[in-house]
């Protein structure tokens, strides 16, 4: 099985080529949200509330960890069911986020979002929690810390494992 | 009499009820049963490309979760306790305070993830994954008191489908139902799932033994030849469907079929079905 390892700043170009059913580990910057977190942010960015990050080719994690322990990065941090997010995940596509990450498949709006603005849905391994976590190297929390496991975290992963569920040109794995 | 009651009954400690039962739910969100990690060491000879690889990191992940004890899933969900009395037993304190204490003390002592909101539609966290959800069986059969511990998380749950079949209905029409719930859900439940069945009885009668059946060991077949007969074919059939471990496609879709069955009324056949993700958090204790 053929594995690609990319950079998400340096190797940004490369993530256009990605066809649906590759297999890659990532290395760079992730945004975690999920419900509450996209809610607020959807209102927040019609608002023109600040926003805490680069919304344009972000990557956005749908994941709330457990609690992390001291000495741990993070907890147990896998991701949760995308199809939840598909009612905000068109917007935010159009708003310039790349890539969405979570688990279980997508509706047809959000494909079409996809398709219309280059972007990506990856897909990680739902219930390895505590594989994942290794992955992440720092976490912050840096907007809606009242949710606690849903607040919006700036995470720095290496060697992330990804598959490509959906590719850029609305191909998915499906 | 009374001194008769008091040398034949089983006495239940508050303190030692409390105390075990937070030690199990710190272990069972850490440390996967023995059997689901034999599953997974069988049958990964019988898969290949992405579904070799996603099985390979559970693998993984229950080893790194169980060492380092970190949970197995972020998701460490919402506490189920199952509570069968038997004959003998004398509790003289209020049994649900003193699990949901267990349930508080365990969810923050051993940084598990507090999902619970107090009310469904206001939505505010509890933050301590109170309260757990309470079921009672007496069984003048049986002494002692059992308590059956199930951490139930949401991407499993969500995708529970119940239906009311016409009681003309044949086992092919459930059994078309049964195969397109999972074609159609346990991609969102993280397969390879365990699929409860419940048939027969009321409404909340099946999706109950739909749960319950979540409980047994991997390979435990219905009693009932019939039911022990389709639990096997739904096992050949499910895992054709290839959805494949976290829907990549391949084998296995489904890690086990468990039905279980009640009588019903003449008018009515209800048919409930409930999975189990592949991260499976629940044990059986005996008191």
């Amino acid at each position: 099985m053929e594995v690609i390892k990319l950079n998400i700043e340096r190797d940004f170009d490369k993530f256009l080529d990605l066809s649906a059913g590759v297999y890659v580990l990532l290395t760079g910057y992730l945004i975690s949200a999920r419900d509450q977190a996209h809610k607020r942010l959807v209102e927040d960015i019609k608002n023109n509330r600040n926003i805490n990050f680069e919304i344009k080719n972000s990557f956005i994690y749908y994941m709330g960890p457990t609690p992390s322990k001291e000495n741990q990065v993070i907890g147990s941090a896998g991701p949760t069911t995308s199809s939840r997010m598909d009612r905000f995940a068109p917007f935010l596509y159009d708003m310039g986020v790349r890539a969405t990450i979570g688990k279980g498949k997508r509706s047809i709006e959000v494909v079409e979002a996809i398709k219309k603005n280059n972007g990506l849905y990856l897909i990680t391994i739902g219930g390895a929690g505590a594989f994942l976590s290794k992955k992440i190297k720092e976490s912050k929390v840096i907007m809606y810390e009242d949710l606690g496991p849903e607040a919006i975290r700036l995470l720095y992963v290496e060697d992330f494992p990804v598959i490509v569920a959906i590719d850029s040109k609305g191909d998915s794995i499906w | 009499m009374f001194f008769y009651f008091f040398i034949m009954s089983k006495y239940i400690d508050k303190y030692f009820l409390k105390e075990k039962i937070k030690e199990e739910i710190c272990r069972i969100a850490t440390e996967l049963p023995q059997d689901i990690k034999d599953y997974f060491n069988n049958i990964l000879g019988r898969t290949s490309g992405l579904s070799k690889k996603v099985i390979e990191i559970l693998i993984e992940n229950y080893k790194i979760a169980e060492s380092e004890r970190i949970p197995l899933c972020q998701d460490t969900g919402i506490v189920l306790f199952f509570i069968e009395i038997g004959k003998d037993v004398y509790i003289d304190f209020n049994i649900e305070d003193v699990l949901n204490q267990s349930v508080k003390e365990a969810y923050i002592e051993c940084h598990l993830r507090k999902s619970v909101v107090k009310d469904p539609i206001n939505r505010v966290n509890t933050r301590d994954n109170t309260p757990a959800i309470f079921y009672y069986k007496f069984n003048s059969e049986s002494k002692g008191l059992t308590i059956k511990i199930m951490l139930k998380g949401a991407g499993s749950e969500n995708t529970a489908v119940f239906k009311m079949f016409t009681p003309t209905s044949s086992w092919e029409d459930i059994e078309d139902f049964i195969i397109d719930v999972v074609k159609n859900k346990a991609i969102n439940s993280c397969p390879p799932v365990i699929v409860g069945i419940g048939i027969g009885g009321t409404a909340e009668k099946a999706m109950l033994m739909a749960k319950e059946a979540l409980f047994r060991n991997i390979g435990e077949r219905n009693k009932i030849e019939f039911y022990r007969d389709k639990e096997i074919e739904l096992i050949e059939k499910l895992n054709e469907l290839d959805i494949g471990p976290m829907g990549v496609g391949g084998y296995p879709t489904v890690i086990d079929v468990f039905i279980e069955t009640y009588a019903s009324h003449i008018a009515s056949l209800s048919v409930a079905v409930n999975f189990n993700c592949h991260s499976v958090r629940h044990t059986i204790i005996n008191f």
